[in-house]
C-alpha cells in the first residue's frame, strides 16, 4: 500500500507544480479600447476604459472581454443610439475575443527591451456574431509593466449591425479599433 | 501503467480547458442596466415624456399645429393656418432641465423645470419604473377686447405633473401622467380654477428609427363642460441628432395649460390638427 501511495503523492506534487506554471497569467482589468470612424457628416469616437484582458504566459493564449455599454461618447445622443439602435447592448452586453499569439515566447517577453510584434489569431464576438480575427499585437516595456497594443479595422456589416439609409451619411462602414493593455510584470 | 494514463489524461484536459478558463477569469458582474431611450423625444406627443437630455445638451424644439382637417379644401385641410411654438431647453445636469418657450396660439410665454427622480433599472438594484416630475408656468399675453385689464398674476397658469413610465421591452414603453393645472383667472362661462387630469400614453417601435405613439389626457375634473379631453396619435422618426414627431390631435395648444384643460375640439367630430415637433440637440458641453 505504501509502495503505491508514494508514486501517487509524487505525481500529485508534479501536477501541482505543473498547474502553477500553467497559471502564470497576466491580467489587466482596466484596459482601454477606443474606436474611431470617419463619415461624411461626422466623426465618431468612443472609449471604454473598463475592458479586461489576460495573457497566458506559457501558451500565448489571450482573452479580452468588455461591456459595450461602457463606451463613452462625446455626444450623449450618439451614446444612446449606439447602445439602443446599433450594438443593442441590452441584448448583447459583451464583446469578447479569444485567441493565440503565434510563436509567443515567454523568455523574449520577460527580457523585453525593444518593441516586439507578434501575429495574433482568434475569434471575436460582438453583437451576437462571431468572426475569425487576424491581427498583430505589439509589446513594449513601460516602466515595470508590459504594454500590449493592437490596432485593427472591422467592418460593421460583418457583425450584423445595420445602418438605416437615413443616417448613412453619419456612420462609417469601417471602424478603426485600438486596444491598449498594461500588464503588471510579476 | 494505469497511473501514467491518468496523468496523461489530466494534463491533456488541462490544456484543453486553458482557453475557456482564460475568458472565465474575466467574468465580472454585469453592471446594472439602466433603461435608456424609453421614448425617443422629450415629448410623447403634446405632453412631456420622462426623458431628459444629458448634461450640456441644448435642445431646440419647433412645434407646429395646423388648422383642423375638417376645415376643408378651401383651407387646404388646415394647412393654411398654423400655430407655432419654439422652445429652448437646456439640460443643466443629466436629471435637470430648464426651458423657455413661446407659442403663437394665445401669445403664451412658458417656462418649465423638469427633474428626473428615478430611472428604471435592473441588476443589483431593481427599479421598475422611471419617474420624472415637471413644473410649468405660462403667461398668456393675448389682448382682450372686452375692456377687462388682467393683472400679470391673472395671466398665469401653472402645471404640476408626475410622469411615470416603464419600458416594457425594447419595443413597447408605457407612461402614466397624473396632472394638475391651476388657472389664476377663469372666464364667466367656466366653473373651476383647477383641472385634474390623468394622462395615458405609450410608444411602439416599428423599426429602429420609427415609433408609433398614442396619448390621451382624461380630465377627472374640468374647468368647464365645453372642454374635451386631448387625444393624439403620432409617429416619431429619429435621424441622428434630430427627432421628427408627426401627429394628429384635437388639441390646438402645445403646452399643458392649453391641451390638458382647454381643448375645445372634438376628435371624433373631425376637428383634428395635423402637426409636428422637430427637435435638434446641440451638445454645448
Amino acid at each position: 500500500m505504501t509502495k503505491m501511495t508514494l508514486p501517487i503523492a509524487c505525481s500529485m506534487i508534479a501536477m501541482l507544480i505543473c498547474s502553477t506554471s500553467f497559471s502564470q497569467k497576466l491580467i489587466d482589468k482596466s484596459a482601454t479600447i477606443t474606436f474611431f470612424s470617419e463619415a461624411p457628416m461626422e466623426n465618431i469616437a468612443a472609449t471604454n476604459s473598463d475592458a479586461q484582458g489576460v495573457i497566458d504566459m506559457e501558451t500565448g493564449t489571450v482573452a479580452v472581454s468588455m461591456y459595450m455599454s461602457r463606451f463613452k461618447f462625446e455626444k450623449s445622443l450618439m451614446q444612446e443610439h449606439f447602445n439602443e439602435n446599433y450594438i443593442e447592448s441590452e441584448k448583447f452586453p459583451k464583446a469578447t475575443f479569444t485567441g493565440n499569439i503565434t510563436d509567443f515566447d515567454k523568455r523574449q517577453i520577460k527580457k523585453i527591451d525593444q518593441d516586439l510584434s507578434y501575429p495574433v489569431m482568434g475569434k471575436m464576438t460582438m453583437h451576437g456574431v462571431t468572426n475569425d480575427f487576424e491581427g498583430e499585437v505589439k509589446f513594449s516595456k513601460e516602466g515595470n509593466s508590459l504594454k500590449a497594443v493592437t490596432e485593427f479595422t472591422i467592418s460593421i456589416a460583418d457583425y450584423d449591425v445595420d445602418i438605416p439609409k437615413m443616417v448613412i451619411m453619419n456612420i462609417a462602414e469601417e471602424v478603426l479599433v485600438t486596444a491598449i493593455f498594461n500588464f503588471e510584470m510579476p | 501503467m494505469r497511473l501514467l494514463a491518468i496523468l496523461f489524461l489530466c494534463c491533456f484536459s488541462m490544456t484543453a480547458l486553458a482557453q475557456d478558463d482564460l475568458l472565465s477569469m474575466l467574468e465580472e458582474e454585469l453592471p446594472d442596466q439602466l433603461a435608456t431611450a424609453t421614448f425617443k423625444g422629450t415629448r410623447l406627443i403634446n405632453g412631456h415624456s420622462i426623458e431628459t437630455r444629458r448634461e450640456g445638451t441644448l435642445d431646440f424644439i419647433i412645434s407646429h399645429r395646423f388648422g383642423t382637417l375638417n376645415s376643408g379644401a378651401y383651407n387646404l385641410w388646415g394647412l393654411d393656418n398654423a400655430n407655432i411654438r419654439f422652445g429652448l431647453e437646456y439640460a443643466v445636469t443629466d436629471r435637470f432641465t430648464l426651458a423657455l418657450g413661446r407659442s403663437s396660439f394665445q401669445k403664451v410665454y412658458d417656462g418649465y423645470l423638469k427633474f428626473r427622480l428615478l430611472q428604471q433599472r435592473k441588476g443589483q438594484r431593481n427599479v421598475p419604473v422611471s419617474v420624472t416630475v415637471l413644473g410649468t408656468t405660462s403667461v398668456k399675453t393675448l389682448k382682450r377686447f372686452d375692456g377687462f385689464e388682467p393683472s400679470f398674476a391673472d395671466k398665469l397658469a401653472n402645471t404640476g405633473q408626475v410622469l411615470i413610465a416603464r419600458k416594457m421591452n425594447d419595443k413597447l414603453s408605457l407612461q402614466l401622467m397624473p396632472t394638475y393645472v391651476h388657472y389664476n383667472l377663469i372666464e364667466a362661462n367656466e366653473s373651476a380654477n383647477d383641472v385634474l387630469a390623468v394622462g395615458f400614453g405609450g410608444r411602439m417601435k416599428v423599426s429602429k428609427q420609427v415609433t408609433i405613439n398614442a396619448e390621451y389626457y382624461y380630465q377627472v375634473s374640468d374647468k368647464g363642460s365645453q372642454y374635451n379631453d386631448a387625444i393624439a396619435l403620432g409617429v416619431d422618426i429619429e435621424t441622428g441628432g434630430h427627432v421628427f414627431q408627426l401627429q394628429f390631435t384635437n388639441a390646438t395648444a402645445m403646452i399643458e395649460r392649453g391641451f390638458v384643460g382647454e381643448t375645445t375640439n372634438d376628435f371624433f367630430g373631425g376637428d383634428i390638427h395635423f402637426g409636428f415637433n422637430i427637435s435638434r440637440a446641440f451638445q454645448l458641453k
